[in-house]
């Protein structure tokens, strides 16, 4: 039953019994005053004419009965505001002498004195009264009187049970949003009372945090309910019961909870006073994944870092490399053509075989810094992994390296449920080459390297990189049972030149780093599993394809022409190089030094292919050229040429109807595939067809 | 002590009444006494008449009781408390039925008086008027005129009632009037008379000259309220005094009426402004 339900009856009741009793009581009262008023008036009526009376009886004591004119009169007589009355007068026999009687009705009161002669009683004279207005005045004064006591409850039923309620209502709907505000709090409120440490009132985000129902807290010490898993103190050990009032010590606190998950919780301790009792008010807020976003927030920061220390490795790395492709690209160029040009039983053939292996060894050093840079343009196909793997087993680097560790066995798993990925083999086979020499190296003398190829699937991302999508990857496994990492440096092995071991094939402490960057090309990630002592084991992961199967590549015969070729470089090594080497196809060749003479050049003669070197004058690049050209003959073929990795302007110079982009310094089959392919474009040769 | 001086001879006069009373008791022949009684307005002029009727039968000790009303007399004759009654108005039928005997024996004219001399011999019929309404508030000698009345039931009001409708609604609204002078009886309106400057009152001429205490009469509409005038017809307003026994009252109450009718009581009666109306035996 509601309070105020209790409340109300017993309200109504209360008033009902006082407005009863006022609305009775006070014309009871009336009626009790006014009876007492009227018989105290009778008496003086009775008295007074008594002595009225009495006087005459005095003046004539043996005829005075008789005298009914004078009698009369005196009991005639009235007040001017008087009720009804019957007075008579008897003598000493009870007969009646006079009477003066008005018309009433009962109920009567009356009141008689006796008349005396000299002492003697001779008569008496009686006076009565109706109390029939006094009661009707008592029944009018009732009727006025209830319609007011009506009112009157009703509106004390009405008005103060209306508060009572608005109180009641007011009080349920501050308690409901303070006990709201409490339980759906996001922090864990515990109150504990400081004089027996027990908990006596608790949210639901503490049964929440504490993974404990409310009975197994409450009741309880804080010592009791909080199992702490690390740093911080029990709030228990902070607060006394001489604590002052105010706020103590907020810290942080790790719990156990009873599934065994450790949650972090920030703690807020505040003493106050209620009722004269001194309370304990312990606040709790999780901060577990506020930590833990704290911590990948740091190793997301640790990564930036790290990529931006790449970055500006690899515009270093790419500057250089620019510089040394212009300068190997006639050392590597040359011994082709010189090759050529030599008679077979030439004693010059080896030397010149030599220079030229060792600036293909140059070149790669070169290529491998433009992919630590990322600027390395990679033919990208869809690609059977295990083929890249198998190849690179099959390479001479391998062979070479596998027979200078004979203590040191490698396993190959590889799965035959992988799906092709788009990648460059050339590039994922260095990954391999950098995986492998890298774990013959942390093996040392005696080991085992295992290769393994694995379908690897799900609605999470195979390793914590960023930025890594769910779904299908073929993983690249490379483990080996080497030294290990040590945890400090695992962080850091992919920055280029941090090494501690000795120079491998890739050179001076770029390997990892090259992995690094290739794996990002390919939009893959890399995790990296190593225990010191034991091993360790790369996990490299690829997003599969959706394009089926690879195309075909061409051989280097399929390269020559006829057509009229210009090239546009502002070095001369470089453009006699290219001159040279796409002569050798056949082609006519001529040449600019740069865009202006080419846009000369063209306004002149027109040419089935232009070949832009794309870095030139700083005003007047490959891309500004281009779109001279295209002024002049809107549906020109070109193929750019570059040292450096392609950038936005390449891409916009191949959305204006470019070709083929080539690295230089490019092999001679580089260059060659690029132009006959970009002549053999389909739509460029029937436009140019028809414009010729 | 003066007092005692004083009372001592009567005292011993008591005394030897006492003494002869006793005597005469055990000796002689009984005295009778003859109980009258009734209207004031007849108690002077009866009293004469009572003294006179003793001289004449001095066995027959007439004992005249103080005022009791014409209608306490008539009550008092009825239950035999008195055996003779003098009333001023007639009996009613049940009074007559009660064995009553009745006879008008004298008139006495109805007056309308003041205190002392207040500047005018006399009242007009709607003079009076005036006067008891307070249109007119002063006598000429600028004495304030303070009307007596008699209450609504008393023969003298009833004749007044009868000059006019005026003074008729006039009396009648006075009654109401708080603190006017109600004289219950012809004894208490001589007294208030007697009492109250620039009284204007109204009762018989019997009791103006019965009465101890001077008061002025006032003649109506020029006329002097005189028992000749009243014989003649010349005044109208009268008042009538009626004897009343019962057939067996006795010897003496027939002895007192048939004294009634006697020159002596009827000279009495003159002179105490009646009118006598009885014959004598010799006119019988």
């Amino acid at each position: 039953m509601p309070t105020s339900y209790k409340a109300t009856r017993i309200l109504t009741w209360l008033i009902a019994v006082v407005i009863g009793l006022c609305t009775l009581g006070i014309p009871t009262g009336y009626f009790l005053s006014s009876y007492q008023f009227v018989a105290g008036n009778l008496e003086a009526e009775a008295e007074i004419n008594s002595r009225i009376i009495t006087e005459i009886i005095n003046a004539n004591p043996t005829m005075w009965e008789y005298e009914t004119t004078r009698l009369n009169e005196y009991l005639s007589r009235r007040p001017r505001r008087s009720y009804a009355e019957i007075r008579r007068v008897y003598n000493f026999k009870g007969d009646l002498v006079v009477e003066s009687v008005d018309k009433m009705a009962p109920p009567v009161m009356s009141r008689s004195l006796e008349l005396f002669d000299s002492g003697v009683a001779v008569g008496r004279i009686e006076i009565s009264r109706s109390l029939r207005p006094l009661f009707m005045e008592s029944v009018w004064l009732l009727l006025m009187i209830a319609p007011i006591g009506l009112g009157i409850f009703i509106i004390l039923r009405v008005l103060p049970i209306r508060m009572l309620q608005r109180s009641e209502k007011a009080l349920r709907e501050s308690e409901e949003t303070y006990r709201t505000l409490i339980d759906t709090s996001n922090d864990a409120i515990f109150v504990v009372s400081s004089d027996t440490d027990r908990i006596f009132h608790i949210n639901r985000r503490a049964e929440e945090l504490l993974g404990l129902p409310a009975t197994e807290i409450l009741n309880k010490s804080l010592k009791n309910v909080l199992k702490l898993g690390g740093a911080g103190r029990n709030p228990d050990e902070t607060v006394s019961k001489d604590s002052e009032i105010g706020e103590i010590n907020p810290g942080e606190l790790s719990l156990i909870r009873p599934d065994g998950r450790e949650v972090i919780a920030e703690v807020s301790i505040s003493v106050s006073e209620m009722r004269g009792k001194k309370i304990t008010q312990c606040i709790m807020r999780e901060i577990t994944e506020r930590k833990e976003a704290e911590h990948r927030n740091l190793e997301l920061q640790e990564k930036l870092d790290r990529a931006q220390r790449m970055e500006a490795l690899g515009l270093l790395a790419g500057g250089v490399a620019h510089d040394l492709n212009n300068t190997l690209g006639p050392l590597e160029g040359y011994p082709e053509l010189m090759l050529l040009k030599l008679p077979k039983d030439s004693p010059m053939r080896k030397q010149v075989m030599r220079i030229g292996a060792a600036a293909q060894e140059a070149a790669d050093v070169i290529q491998d810094l433009l992919t630590l840079a990322r600027r390395g343009r990679y033919d990208m196909e869809p690609t059977d992994l295990n083929q890249v793997v198998e190849a690179y087993l099959d390479s001479p680097g391998y062979l070479k390296l596998s027979s200078e560790h004979p203590g040191i066995t490698v396993e190959v798993k590889l799965s035959r449920d992988i799906r092709p990925i788009l990648g460059s083999s050339a590039h994922l086979a260095k990954v391999i080459m950098n995986l492998v020499v890298n774990g013959f190296d942390a093996v040392g003398e005696e080991g085992i390297i295992t290769i393994r190829t694995e379908p690897r699937s799900g609605a999470k991302p195979p390793c914590n990189c960023e930025n890594v999508r769910p779904g299908e990857y073929v993983a690249l496994r490379v483990q080996d049972t080497g030294v290990g990492i040590d945890p400090r440096d695992i962080d850091k092995i992919f920055e280029p030149y941090f090494s501690k071991k000795k120079m491998g094939r890739s050179g001076s402490g770029l390997g990892l780093s090259v992995v690094y960057g290739i794996v990002k090309d390919h939009k893959g990630c890399h995790d990296v599993v190593s225990k010191k002592g034991k091993g360790t084991e790369f996990l490299i992961y690829f997003p599969v394809t959706t394009v089926l199967e690879p195309t075909a590549s061409k051989t280097a015969h399929d390269y020559h022409g006829q057509e009229e070729v210009l090239i546009v470089d502002d070095s001369e090594e470089q453009r006699e190089l290219a001159k040279e080497i796409i002569s050798s196809f056949g082609y006519k060749v001529a040449t600019s030094r740069n865009g202006q003479e080419a846009l000369t050049h063209l306004r002149n003669h027109s040419v089935n292919l232009v070949v832009l070197d794309m870095i030139m004058e700083p005003d007047f690049d490959g891309l500004d050229t281009y779109r001279e050209i295209l002024k002049i003959h809107p549906e020109q073929k070109a193929v750019i040429a570059s040292g450096f990795s392609p950038t936005e302007r390449v891409a916009e110079m191949q959305r204006l109807g470019a070709g083929e982009y080539v690295k230089k310094p490019f092999t001679r089959e580089a260059i060659g595939k690029a132009i006959r392919s970009e002549l053999d474009r389909q739509r460029f040769t029937a436009v140019h067809s028809g414009s010729a | 002590m003066s007092c005692k001086f004083q009372k001592l001879p009567v005292c011993h006069l008591l005394a030897v009444l006492l003494m002869l009373g006793a005597y005469s008791s055990s000796e002689c022949i009984a005295q009778t006494v003859l109980k009258i009684g009734g209207t004031g307005a007849a108690l002077g002029a009866m009293s004469k008449i009572a003294e006179a009727f003793h001289k004449l039968h001095p066995d027959i000790e007439v004992k005249i009781l103080p005022s009791l009303g014409s209608s306490g007399g008539i009550k008092a004759v009825t239950a035999g408390a008195l055996q003779i009654a003098f009333s001023s108005r007639q009996l009613k039928s049940e009074e007559l039925a009660a064995g009553l005997i009745e006879l008008e024996y004298a008139r006495t004219p109805f007056v309308f008086v003041t205190r002392n001399p207040v500047g005018v011999a006399g009242v007009t019929s709607e003079g009076v008027v005036q006067m008891f309404s307070g249109a007119i508030p002063a006598w000429p000698n600028g004495q304030r005129i303070r009307p007596i009345i008699r209450p609504d039931e008393e023969t003298d009001t009833h004749i007044a009632k009868a000059i006019s409708a005026g003074l008729a609604k006039t009396l009648d609204s006075l009654q109401k009037v708080p603190g006017m002078v109600v004289a219950l009886t012809d004894q208490d309106c001589s007294e208030a008379i007697g009492a109250v400057s620039g009284t204007l009152a109204f009762t018989s001429l019997s009791q103006v000259l019965t009465w101890e205490r001077k008061c002025e009469v006032l003649s109506f509409n020029g006329i002097v309220p005189s028992v000749a005038n009243l014989s003649n017809s010349t005044y109208p307003f009268y008042r009538s005094f009626y004897l009343l026994r019962k057939a067996e009252a006795g010897e003496s109450a027939g002895l007192f009426v048939d004294f009634i009718r006697s020159p002596q009581a009827r000279k009495i009666l003159e002179e105490t402004g009646n009118q006598p109306l009885v014959k004598t035996l010799a006119e019988n």
